[in-house]
C-alpha cells in the first residue's frame, strides 16, 4: 500500500444529512459517541498501510480542520507521509452547483500529480465500514482491471441505501452501469464510494470529466468510464452503512447498538482512530444508570439511559430518561426530562422542555447549540 | 537556553507496599482513576503550570515508565522549547555507572542536565501522588518570601501527623524545624515532597552532599542542612486534594474518592485537565442485561453484568450475571459470567473465571488479585 495515495472525497449533494448537515460538513458529523464519520475511512487507510492521504473539503471546514489536526491520531504525522487537506475552488463558492468533487480535484490536480505514487485509492467520508484495502489492491492487480470499485450486495435496497449509487454487473463482475438507488428494487449492489485505479488513469479521468461537463461528479465520470475502460466490482461482505440522510444516520446509530453488528465494525485488531479530548472516565451517580447503550467518556449520568448513544461530555440530570436516542457531545440535559427517539445535536441544553418524543420513523431533531 | 523553572520528577521508587502491582512497573506507572497512570498527575500539573522542561528520574523497573514518559505529546510538552526527558542512571566518564543512592543523589547526578537550561529555580516533585496543583502559584509565593527553598505542605489530622515529615513554622510560614515522623508532633503541616529551590543554592548543597556519607535524601539531609545553615525555608500550604497512594488500601480509597467525593477530585475539569494516553477504544457498552450504578467507568469497557461502586479501567469486560461491587479493576481484565467480585483491586489483563467469588465487601483490608483466578477457586 506504500505505492498508493489515499484520497478522501466528500459526498454528493443528494446525500446531505438534513439538520445536522447545516452546521458541519457531512464528513465531520459526530458518530457513535466519540467518532466523526471521516474517522472510519481514514482509519481504514491508515491501518492498510497508506502513508499519504489527501482529504478534499467542500465547505464548512472548521470542524474537519480541527478534527484532523496534524493527523497524529491516525499515525499519519511522520516524515514519510501525512494527511493534507485541499479545499474547493474559492471562485465557485457562490455557485454551489459547480462545487463538485471533480471541480475540487481538478483545481488541486497539481498536488495529486506531485505525489510519487502508482495507485490512488478513493474513498468517501460517509461510508462506514472496516476493511483492509490491501485485499482490494491485490484483486485489482490480479484482474488487471483499469478500475476496481467496491460494492455490497443488499436485499433491502427498497428501504435502505436510498440515493446511494448502485452498480449493475455482468457475469465477469464487470460493471455495466452505475445508477442511483431510488428504492424501487430490493436487490441491489450498493456502491461503497470506494475504488482503486492507477494514478494516471485517475488524473486522465479528472481531466476528461472537467472537459465533458463542469457539473460532473466522480460517479458520473465513473459511469461514463464503464463504456471505454475495464471497470470491475469487488464484492465486500462485512458490515457496511452509508450515512447519507438524517434517517440513515439515526438508523445506523441504533443498528450499531447490536453487539454482533458493532463487533463487525469495531474490531480490536483494526482500531478506529479519532481525536482524543482527554476527558475523564464517565461517572454514574445519584441512581443514574445505563442499559443497552454506548456511553462515551467525560459524562455524568444521573438519570436512566436506555438503548441510546451518548457522546463525550454529556451531563444527564436526575430522574431524566433517555431512550432510543443519539445525544451528541457537550450536551446538557437537566432533571426530570424525557427524551425518546431523538437526535440531540452538539452544545444544546435541555432544561425547560420536559418531554421530547420522536418516532422510530421520524426521530426528533434538536438543533446544534439550542437551549430549550 | 534560559528557563525560569525546570521540574524534576522523582520516579525511581518501587512502591513495594503495592505488592505485585509494582512487580514489573515502577509505582508512578501504576494505573489510577480508570485511564490514568499516577505520573500523569505531576506531568499534567507541569504542563498546566506552563513548565516547559521536565526531567523524569527513573530507576526501578523503568522500561515501561521510560517509554511512557518520553511520549511528551501526551501532555502537550512536545514543542521545540519543551520536553520530557527521561533520566535513568547512566555511565559517566568519571565514576562509571552508579545507581541513584537517594532522592538528592538522583538530582545531583543530573546537575549537567539542569545546567544546560540555566534555570533560576528547580521544582522537585514526586511521581507517586494524586493531586492537582498550580506550581506557578507556589513559585510566586517562593519569590515573594525571597526564600531559598519552599516546601509544599498539607494539613493532616494531628493524630496522623507522626506518619509524616512535619514542618514546624513561625507565624510567617518560615520553617524553623523539620521532624521526620515525630513521636510527638508539634504541628500538622506534612511535607508533600514538593520543593522549589533556587538552583544556585541547591547546586552547592548537592555537590557537598555527594561527597559526604549520608542517605543523599532531601528530607533527611538537604533540608536539615539548609536549616542548620540558617537558610530561608518556607512552608507553602496546599489546600486541595492530595493523596499518596503508597498502599493497596490508599490506592483503592483514592479511586473510590472519584465516586464518593467527586467535589474533592474532579478529573473532568476543562481548566485543569489531566492528560494521558488515548486508548483508541470505542465508547463503553452496557448490555441489555448490564447495569452500572454509582461508578467510574472508562471507554472500551463492555458491561453485561452488574457494576456497583467500582472504578473500571479501559477495556474491562464484565460477563453476564456477574456482580462487581466496591472494586477497582485495572485495564483489559475480564470478569467471567456469574462471578462475584467484592472490595478488591484486580490487576491488569487478569481473567477471573466464570462463577467464582473473590473478595469480601465486609473486609477491612483491600485484597489484590494480580494473577488469573481459575474456576473452582473461591476466596470470599
Amino acid at each position: 500500500m506504500r505505492r498508493t495515495l489515499g484520497i478522501m472525497i466528500f459526498t454528493h449533494d443528494s446525500n446531505k444529512i438534513e439538520g445536522i448537515g447545516d452546521y458541519v460538513s457531512a464528513s465531520a458529523v459526530s458518530f457513535l459517541g466519540r467518532y466523526r464519520a471521516v474517522d472510519f475511512g481514514l482509519s481504514n487507510m491508515a491501518n492498510s498501510g497508506i502513508d499519504s492521504i489527501q482529504v478534499f473539503v467542500k465547505e464548512k471546514p472548521k470542524s474537519l480542520v480541527e478534527h484532523l489536526d496534524s493527523g497524529r491520531q491516525y499515525n499519519m504525522n511522520t516524515k514519510r507521509g501525512g494527511i493534507r487537506m485541499y479545499f474547493a475552488p474559492e471562485h465557485y463558492s457562490s455557485m454551489t452547483n459547480y462545487l463538485t468533487d471533480v471541480s475540487t480535484l481538478y483545481y488541486n490536480k497539481i498536488w495529486i500529480e506531485r505525489e510519487n505514487k502508482d495507485y490512488v485509492l478513493i474513498t468517501n467520508s460517509n461510508m462506514i465500514f472496516s476493511f483492509d484495502f490491501n485485499k482490494l489492491l491485490d484483486k485489482h492487480k490480479e484482474s488487471k482491471a483499469d478500475i476496481t470499485v467496491m460494492y455490497k450486495e443488499c436485499n433491502s435496497a427498497n428501504k435502505q441505501f436510498i440515493n446511494c449509487d448502485v452498480v449493475e454487473l455482468n457475469r465477469q463482475n464487470g460493471v455495466k452501469t452505475i445508477t442511483q438507488n431510488h428504492g424501487d428494487k430490493a436487490k441491489r449492489n450498493i456502491m461503497m464510494g470506494t475504488c482503486i485505479m492507477s494514478k494516471d488513469i485517475f488524473l486522465g479521468m479528472i481531466d476528461q470529466a472537467y472537459h465533458t461537463s463542469r457539473l460532473y461528479w466522480l460517479r458520473d465520470i465513473l459511469s461514463d468510464a464503464c463504456e471505454y475502460l475495464d471497470v470491475r466490482g469487488y464484492k465486500y461482505d462485512g458490515y457496511f452503512a452509508s450515512i447519507n440522510s438524517f434517517k440513515s444516520y439515526y438508523d445506523t446509530s441504533m443498528e450499531l447498538l447490536d453487539t454482533r453488528k458493532r463487533n463487525q465494525l469495531l474490531q480490536d485488531e483494526w482500531p478506529v482512530y479519532t481525536q482524543t479530548k482527554d476527558s475523564a472516565p464517565t461517572r454514574y451517580a445519584n441512581g443514574g444508570k445505563a442499559v443497552g447503550s454506548l456511553v462515551s467518556n467525560g459524562c455524568l449520568i444521573q438519570g436512566d439511559v436506555e438503548h441510546s448513544i451518548i457522546g463525550r461530555k454529556v451531563n444527564i440530570g436526575k430522574n431524566t430518561v433517555i431512550k432510543n436516542s443519539v445525544i451528541f457531545p457537550d450536551v446538557e440535559i437537566g432533571d426530570n426530562v424525557v427524551i425518546e427517539n431523538a437526535v440531540v445535536d452538539k452544545y444544546s441544553s435541555i432544561h425547560k422542555v420536559k418531554e421530547i418524543k420522536g418516532t422510530d420513523e421520524q426521530p426528533f431533531y434538536v438543533r446544534r447549540g439550542d437551549t430549550i | 537556553m534560559k528557563n525560569k523553572m525546570v521540574a524534576m520528577i522523582l520516579a525511581g521508587g518501587r512502591g513495594s507496599r503495592l505488592h505485585e502491582l509494582t512487580e514489573k512497573v515502577a509505582k508512578p506507572a501504576v494505573y489510577y482513576g480508570g485511564k490514568y497512570r499516577i505520573i500523569d498527575f505531576p506531568l499534567s500539573n507541569c504542563a498546566n503550570s506552563d513548565i516547559k522542561i521536565v526531567g523524569v528520574l527513573t530507576q526501578y523497573e523503568s522500561v515501561l515508565l521510560n517509554a511512557y514518559a518520553s511520549g511528551a505529546q501526551r501532555w502537550g510538552l512536545d514543542t521545540d522549547d519543551a520536553g520530557v526527558f527521561v533520566l535513568p542512571p547512566r555511565e559517566k566518564l568519571e565514576g562509571g555507572l552508579q545507581v541513584y543512592r537517594g532522592t538528592a543523589d538522583a538530582i545531583a547526578q543530573n546537575i549537567d542536565f539542569l545546567d544546560q537550561y540555566e534555570p533560576e529555580y528547580v521544582l522537585i516533585l514526586s511521581g507517586d501522588h494524586i493531586y492537582k496543583m498550580n506550581y506557578d502559584l507556589m513559585l510566586e509565593y517562593h519569590q515573594q518570601r525571597k526564600a531559598d527553598c519552599s516546601i509544599a505542605v498539607y494539613e493532616v489530622p494531628i493524630e496522623e501527623a507522626s506518619r509524616f515529615g512535619i514542618m514546624n513554622t513561625d507565624l510567617n510560614g518560615q520553617i524553623k524545624e523539620f521532624e521526620e515522623k515525630p513521636e510527638h508532633p508539634k504541628s500538622n503541616l506534612a511535607s508533600m515532597g514538593i520543593y522549589i529551590f533556587n538552583w544556585k543554592t541547591l547546586r552547592k548543597y548537592l555537590v557537598d552532599d555527594m561527597k559526604k556519607d549520608t542517605d543523599h535524601d532531601f528530607g533527611k539531609n538537604i533540608i536539615p542542612q539548609m536549616l542548620d545553615d540558617g537558610k530561608r525555608l518556607f512552608a507553602y500550604i496546599y489546600k486541595g486534594y492530595w493523596k499518596d497512594v503508597g498502599t493497596l488500601d490508599s490506592l483503592w480509597e483514592a479511586n473510590m474518592d472519584l465516586i464518593d467525593n467527586p467535589d474533592q477530585i474532579n478529573l473532568n475539569d476543562d481548566g485543569w485537565k489531566i492528560y494521558t494516553d488515548d486508548s483508541n477504544t470505542p465508547p463503553q457498552y452496557v448490555g441489555d442485561d448490564g447495569e452500572i450504578i454509582n461508578s467510574y467507568v472508562d471507554q472500551g469497557c463492555v458491561i453485561e453484568g452488574k457494576v456497583d461502586h467500582c472504578v473500571l479501567c479501559t477495556g474491562v469486560k464484565v460477563g453476564k450475571g456477574a456482580v462487581v461491587k466496591d472494586a477497582v479493576i485495572l485495564p483489559h481484565s475480564v470478569i467471567g459470567e456469574n462471578a462475584v467480585v467484592e472490595k478488591c483491586i484486580v490487576g491488569e489483563k487478569i481473567k477471573v473465571a466464570k462463577g467464582v467469588h473473590i473478595g469480601n465487601s465486609r473486609a477491612k483490608k483491600v485484597t489484590l488479585y494480580a494473577k488469573d483466578v481459575k474456576g473452582g477457586e473461591t476466596n470470599a
